[in-house]
């Protein structure tokens, strides 16, 4: 289990972090979400124990980064937002040093380097050079090497970066494996979609401060408590929501640029229900769907897009 | 106990033995034909240097006995020569680039977010690098040997200038390495490790030349030696079988130098591992808890061994005999002189200040302004506690001073003394405040200490030449004026007693400016913060 305990990082005058909180447990994915200079970087380097924070601490599984950084460190894989690659270095060399650097007995490192090979799919590259790569191997072999030592806790700083769309979808598949293998992954990132559908938690940060904290769903509900639909009537549409409003699971129906928004409680018979009125009342319905706020909304109201 | 000496042994074990980095390093090195190449050319080269220089003494023809074994020697010692010059050329060039490249391609954070301490790094580039000069020695060993043989040298010579050599390659591939450190380009880490091998190899070499030459003109038919003529890997012949006397011991000079070189090597990657250190500030503690017993342990030595003129007891004494002065005349000339001496020691502060005393912005952390004057931070490396620890250096420097002359010359110290101590406090002072006062104008830290190192050349150093050619000569007992203009000379003569009236007087302008620039650069601060705020960083 991670604790983040008020967090804090003061470069002379600027606060880049101003003292953040939370928890994770073993499984969690969490998306770190900020646009540039949010402090998200700075807040994963003082959890790898490569930044000593101003006050504040974490702690992982017992062991605080300020006391026993060494210990913090055996538990920890950190991908930083750059790969850091040695040239003149074979793809298994490379694992192997960081297996030696983790301190993984030499009898072990062979298994386990063909196991992380495996599962970031780069068996057949064992034996070339890591500078022969292509940009989405070598941050899977950046990923491999966080593994080599079985981390408890995964920081990934922007790992989807640079990725074509396949290699990202196989890294999404890559990092939910890790959650299910029980891991905490912290995964940071500005763009959102990438993150909303395989975090369980995400949290968002602007100016050092974290402004929102919990599951995908519960922050947009926090946001917004009602599931919305936009209904396209091409005639009368003030009378059709007019009509809605007497419906008990319609909280709240406005026009917006001509589109109704419905604001909405209840079961989907309920959604079928205002369907069937409208169609019923003979209200010429061009389109209906959900428009319910997601992770992009949130961000966008929550954050003001200032910077330090 | 025993649980935490196997940790202890394990733990060491782990640093020293198949140390990952090394490990790393070495199959780098060893990949393709390179090396093979560089050796063998090495190998070549060497050899036709010794079969010429050969050649040249064993062309000629009825020698006597000892003229042909003073050429051999004379060969022994070209090779020596030429090692030497191998190892000043090798190790500072495969060390100099290690770390800052890696920085650059920024695989330090990877290393050191791995269970990996900087010493453990540190230790694994020293050993792949002097792996390298070790190799250099090594493959020499059949010239060397042929040496031997044909009765140039013995075998102890050639042990002993070994060690020598390698100690000389350690001093100066740690060098390299605290400059691969504080480098942000590869390139300025190889100049500076150069400068700095150069300026090692040249001092110790004038140190060990004052016994060669002394030895050649017949001064001394004696093996007794202060120990540092055995430093200079380039005479190591010459030296080897000096030795210094304690008690009724003789110990051999090379001892002293390994133990000096080993410490000094030591304080470099000390310093290289607080540089890298992110977290804790364990070895910036270890730093300067270390600098001050070690310059607590080298104070003892000059003042321990310094000698009034008018005592019975002075044998080797480092004074020149001069014509009987009353003895408290003497004891004032006496203190003045260990005053001026003690003044000098603290030369290498010139390198140390710039770093304690500034701040700003830098790739990492410990570099903010914290404060002025902060005991709790004296040994955490925040600019809080520079000026503490500089106190301390000098009060370190000045207490084991007097132990060393109480022992030694079994006198304590006059007056003088203490107003020369004043004066180097006041000095030192001047020179923080002016790195916190130039800190408060600009935002980049290197900027602020390069500024102060340029600005110390130009109060102290230049002046010094063109006060020269204005007065016409190098002391001032003949024209005093000009001379009291400038911040050195209560150094300019060791016979006149009012110098160390014009160092109290230096100590208390130095202390009155230091307190402004101070006082100014507090005020300053505020708006250095705005400076940070709009530095242009770009993080990653
Ligand atoms: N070494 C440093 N010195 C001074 N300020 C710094 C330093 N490192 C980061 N900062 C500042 O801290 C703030 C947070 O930076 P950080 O790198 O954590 O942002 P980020 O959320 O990772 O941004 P990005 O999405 O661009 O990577 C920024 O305003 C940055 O300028
Ligand atoms: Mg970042």
């Amino acid at each position: 289990m991670l604790e983040v305990k008020g967090l804090r990082k003061e470069y002379g005058g600027l606060t880049a972090v101003k003292g953040i909180s939370f928890n994770l447990n073993p499984g969690d994915i969490f998306g770190f979400i900020g646009s540039n200079g949010a402090g998200k970087t700075t807040t994963i380097r003082m959890i790898a124990t490569l930044l000593e924070p101003t006050s504040g601490t974490a702690v992982l599984n017992g062991a605080d980064v300020r006391k026993d950084p060494m210990a913090v460190r055996r538990m920890i894989g950190y991908m930083p937002d750059f790969f850091g690659l040695y040239d003149d270095v074979k793809v298994w060399e490379y694992l192997d040093f960081f297996a030696a650097i983790y301190q993984v007995p030499v009898k072990e490192r062979p298994g386990i380097i063909d196991s992380v090979l495996e599962l970031t799919n780069l068996t057949v590259k064992r034996q070339a050079f890591v500078q022969s790569l292509s940009r989405g191997m070598q941050q899977r072999l950046c990923l491999a090497r966080c593994l080599v030592h079985d981390p408890a806790l995964l920081l990934l700083d922007e790992p989807a970066s640079g990725l074509d769309p396949r290699a990202r979808a196989e890294l999404k598949e890559l990092i939910a494996e890790l959650g299910r293998m029980g891991k905490i992954v912290i995964v940071s990132s500005h763009i959102l979609p990438e993150l909303a559908d395989f975090c369980n938690t995400v949290g968002i940060i602007e100016r050092g401060e974290l402004l929102a904290f919990g599951p995908v769903s519960q922050i947009v509900k926090d946001i917004q408590p009602h599931r919305v639909f936009a209904a396209h009537v091409l005639k009368d549409p003030e009378v059709a929501m007019q009509t809605l409003i007497q419906l008990p699971s319609v909280v709240d129906a406005k026009l917006v640029d001509g589109e109704l928004r419905i604001e909405f409680v209840g079961d989907i018979e309920a959604q079928a229900d205002i369907v069937a009125l409208l169609v019923d009342k003979g209200f010429r319905l061009a389109a209906f769907r959900e428009d319910s706020a997601d992770l992009e909304d949130v961000f966008l109201k929550l954050t003001t897009g200032a910077v330090n | 106990m025993g649980s935490w000496l196997s940790t202890w042994l394990s733990g060491t074990k782990s640093v020293y033995i198949g140390n990952a980095s090394s490990v790393r390093d070495y199959r780098v090195q060893l990949r393709g034909s390179r090396s093979v190449i560089l050796f063998g050319l090495y190998l070549i080269i060497l050899i036709g240097i010794a079969m010429f220089v050969y050649s040249q003494t064993a062309d000629r023809t009825g020698f006597t006995l000892v003229q042909a074994q003073f050429q051999l020697r004379q060969f022994t010692s070209t090779i020596m020569i030429l090692l030497g010059f191998a190892v000043a050329i090798v190790a500072p060039g495969l060390t100099a680039t290690s770390v800052v490249t890696e920085r650059h391609r920024q695989s330090l954070d990877l290393i050191f977010s791995a269970p990996v301490s900087p010493k453990y790094y540190l230790v694994g580039k020293v050993m792949s690098s002097f792996r390298y000069t070790w190799m250099l020695l090594v493959l020499a060993l059949p010239i060397t040997a042929a040496s031997v043989v044909l009765g140039g040298a013995s075998w102890s010579d050639v042990l002993i200038a070994y060690v020598l050599m390698s100690l000389f390659g350690l001093v100066l591939t740690s060098f390299a390495l605290l400059m691969s450190t504080l480098a942000s380009k590869p390139v300025s880490a190889i100049i500076w490790s150069y400068v700095g091998a150069f300026v090692y190899s040249g001092f110790t070499f004038l140190l060990s030349t004052s016994y060669t030459l002394g030895r050649m003109f017949g001064a001394s038919r004696d093996n007794e030696a202060s120990w540092w003529v055995s430093m200079s890997p380039f005479s190591v012949l010459d030296t080897s079988h000096t030795y210094t006397q304690v008690g009724s011991l003789h110990v051999p000079n090379w001892i002293f130098v390994l133990a000096f070189t080993l410490l000094a090597s030591k304080i470099l990657l000390l310093g290289a591992g607080s540089v890298l250190g992110t977290s804790g500030g364990k070895e910036i503690k270890g730093l300067r808890i270390y600098a001050l017993i070690y310059i607590a342990t080298f104070a003892l030595l000059p003042s321990w061994n310094a000698r009034p003129a008018f005592t019975p007891v002075s044998s080797a004494s480092t004074t020149a005999v001069t014509a009987p002065i009353a003895p408290v005349e003497e004891s004032l000339r006496f203190a003045q002189e260990q005053g001026q001496y003690l003044a000098l020691c603290t030369a290498p502060l010139l390198i140390f200040v710039p770093f304690i005393a500034c701040f700003g912005f830098d790739r990492e952390k410990r570099y903010w302004p914290n404060g002025v004057f902060k005991l709790k931070n004296i040994v955490d490396g925040t600019p809080a506690g520079g000026l503490p620890f500089l106190l301390a250096i000098i009060g370190t420097l000045v207490v084991a001073w007097n132990v060393g002359c109480w022992f030694g010359a079994k006198s304590a110290l006059r007056a003088p003394f203490w107003e020369f101590a004043f004066y180097v406090t006041a000095f030192w002072t001047f020179f923080w405040a002016l790195g916190r006062l130039i800190s408060s104008f600009f935002a980049g830290l290197k900027t602020s200490r390069m500024m102060v190192f340029a600005l110390f050349v130009l109060l102290v150093v230049i002046p010094y030449p063109f006060l020269v050619a204005l007065v016409g000569t190098f002391t001032d007992d003949a024209n005093p004026g000009p001379w009291n203009l400038y911040v050195m000379s209560p150094f300019m003569s060791t016979s006149d007693f009012s110098r160390a009236d014009i160092a109290l007087a230096y100590g208390l302008v130095l202390a009155a400016m230091a307190a402004v620039m101070a006082v100014i650069a507090e005020k300053r601060i505020r708006s250095k913060m705005v400076a940070l705020r709009n530095y242009d960083v770009q993080p990653n």
